[in-house]
């Protein structure tokens, strides 16, 4: 029962690569032909046990309906596919991990853990060019044809498939559900690398921006000691320094050209911010504070002034509990309380450590402070018996 | 890959097969822990859970309905403990704990169990027997992309903790067992 982990596809990758384009963007002028395996195929026989999963994608209860974040994001796939955006399909799913994945026949996943802590659009697309770059070289069915060959069990699913696409239906379900080949090797993680770095590029997003998101969130898997199973940057990828170096060195050649660049901040906070609070509890419930408390300063970080980040930080601090900590939270809780804006949950939180403290006085007043904001709160039965005890 | 199945529940709480049942009869007073006893209402079938030191029960099948019962969690241990999986895979129940945060507790155990979307809410206060206790609500995606709801009461006594957990496939089965589950709840008392 692992975590559903992962990250991008680097990470627990699901599978595979990445199409290009959308159903609900325009088909672009001179987009080329949607490709279709033959049904007579290895290849078809993938496409068609993907499509199944597909069809579980369009009735999950994680899909993400908002119509705006929705036409953000597939607009801004479709740019980085170019000629094939019409071949890219992108569902939203509310998991909060670090995760993006492109399936071969198109499907396209981008987990809300993507889009929390992408800082701005150029690291957001950088993971989607990146996620473009498997599809577009056809890495899973490299490793489809790999893990398929390595296996005896699978192999012995393949007898009698007598080379009929649907007979290979069952190979790659299984090959899907053991997660047989969900990992790319290290040449297709540098290639897939290469197309996010490049799709940047060539839409005038500054090329620091890949480096950066990889190393944040490489710091953040780094700061859970809980952490066991291969992090998003696991033993068949080039090794994280790596990666984070060569993409810096390329971001500095291509910055000493001196174009103008854009890291595309304003039109992103515009999309995301409304919707990042769901987001943010959602973290927090994933029950790794550690990478919480990492993410959420990084976040605070450039948004100083956020009453919204400092009530969460707070809040990963108080579940981290490490020496220090609760204190960390107070200090987080009530830097926030005195801002614009400030969720009512901060009193919550603020008179509940009180309480655990033995500080009587101050834990009333802010359980009366957080009901007085919110009467209809869904814990407002047990607060109430909480004042009522103080 | 959110395969509607039913045998999405079995995993909720790390179960991998299904094992033998022994049937708990409606109208007898059944044991739970070593100082607890319910009165069923119905019949029930009670599964070996070899994860916890508590009992499983369910009405139509590990797959569409489950009665956990968690009795005396100790200070320092997690609700729930899978073989295999390292000692600090589960968070642990800790005496300072007060009601939010069990209920941050339960939330955290089934989502490192694999759950999506695991919400607690309506935290409020309840009779846990003579105890003073208390009772949420939760919602969650199952791995297997099952939206199930569940019902939590809890009680704490000096360094242990006591919960029964019921969770069932919101589709139908949540609501039609709902009532029989308070009564459940609401015939706890001391051995
Ligand atoms: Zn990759």
């Amino acid at each position: 029962m692992t975590r559903l982990a992962v990250t991008c596809c680097a990470v627990l990758a699901p599978l595979f690569s990445i199409i290009l384009g959308n159903p609900a963007v325009a088909q672009m002028q001179n987009s080329i032909p949607i490709f279709r395996p033959s049904l007579n195929s290895d290849e078809g026989g993938l496409w068609m046990a993907v499509e199944e999963i597909e069809k579980d994608t369009q009735r999950s209860p994680l899909l993400v309906d908002d119509e705006t974040l929705n036409a953000y994001v597939t607009d801004l796939v479709c740019r980085l596919a170019g000629r094939n955006c019409a071949s890219v399909r992108v569902y939203i799913l509310e998991i909060p991990v670090f995760n993006a994945t492109m399936y071969p026949n198109g499907m396209m996943n981008v987990f809300t853990g993507l889009l929390l802590r992408a800082e701005n659009e150029a690291q957001l697309a950088f993971v989607l060019g990146h996620e473009i770059g498997h599809f577009l070289e056809r890495h899973s069915i490299q490793g489809f044809r790999k893990a398929r060959d390595t296996n005896s069990f699978l192999a012995f699913l393949s007898l009698g498939a007598a080379g009929a696409g649907v007979n290979y239906v069952a190979d790659a379900a299984n090959m899907i559900a053991t997660g047989a080949f969900y990992a790319f090797n290290r040449d297709q993680e540098r290639q897939a690398d290469v197309h996010g770095f490049n799709a940047i590029v060539a839409h005038g997003y500054d090329p620091i921006q890949g480096a950066e998101l990889w190393k944040a969130v490489i710091d953040e898997q780094e700061a859970n000691p809980r952490r066991r199973a291969p992090s998003t940057f696991a033993a068949t990828h080039p090794s994280p320094e790596e990666r984070v170096r060569s993409l810096t060195q390329r971001a500095y050649e291509i910055k000493a050209q001196s174009k103008e660049t854009t890291d595309g901040l304003e039109r992103f906070r515009e999309i995301i911010q409304p919707l990042r609070s769901q987001w943010l509890e959602t973290e927090l419930n994933r029950g790794e504070p550690e990478e919480s408390v990492a993410l959420f300063s990084r976040l605070l970080s450039n948004e100083t002034e956020s009453a919204e980040l400092q009530y969460y930080l707070g809040e990963a601090y108080r579940k981290r509990g490490e020496e220090g900590d609760l204190d960390k939270a107070v200090e987080a809780f009530e830097s926030a309380a005195g801002s614009d804006g400030v969720p009512a949950q901060v009193h919550r939180s603020l008179g509940l450590l009180a309480m655990k403290n033995g500080k009587k006085v101050a834990a009333r007043d802010s359980l009366i402070r957080y009901l007085a904001l919110q009467p209809e709160a869904d814990d407002h039965e047990m607060i109430r018996f909480y004042i009522d005890q103080l | 890959m959110w395969k509607r199945c039913f045998t999405v529940l079995c995993v909720t709480f790390g179960l991998s097969g299904c094992a033998a049942y022994v049937l708990v009869e409606p109208d007898q007073p059944a044991a739970i822990g070593a100082e607890l006893v319910v009165d069923p209402q119905v019949s029930w079938a009670r599964v070996a859970y070899p994860t916890t030191n508590g009992s499983l029960w369910t009405i139509d099948g590990l797959g569409l309905n489950q009665l956990y019962f968690f009795t005396e969690v100790e200070a320092g241990k997690p609700m729930v403990r899978i073989q295999g999986q390292a000692k600090d895979a589960m968070p642990f129940y800790e005496e300072s704990m007060i009601a939010t945060d069990v209920m941050e507790l339960v939330e955290t155990t089934l989502t490192r169990l694999g759950n999506q979307q695991v919400e607690a809410t309506n935290l409020r206060p309840a009779k846990f027997g003579p105890r003073n206790g208390f009772q949420f609500d939760l919602t969650m995606t199952s791995q297997g992309g099952l939206i199930v709801k569940g019902l939590c009461i809890a009680a704490q006594r000096d360094d242990e903790l006591d919960a029964l957990l019921f969770l069932a496939a919101e589709e139908y089965y949540y609501e039609l067992h709902r009532p029989v589950v308070e009564k459940v709840f609401a015939s706890i008392r001391p051995e």
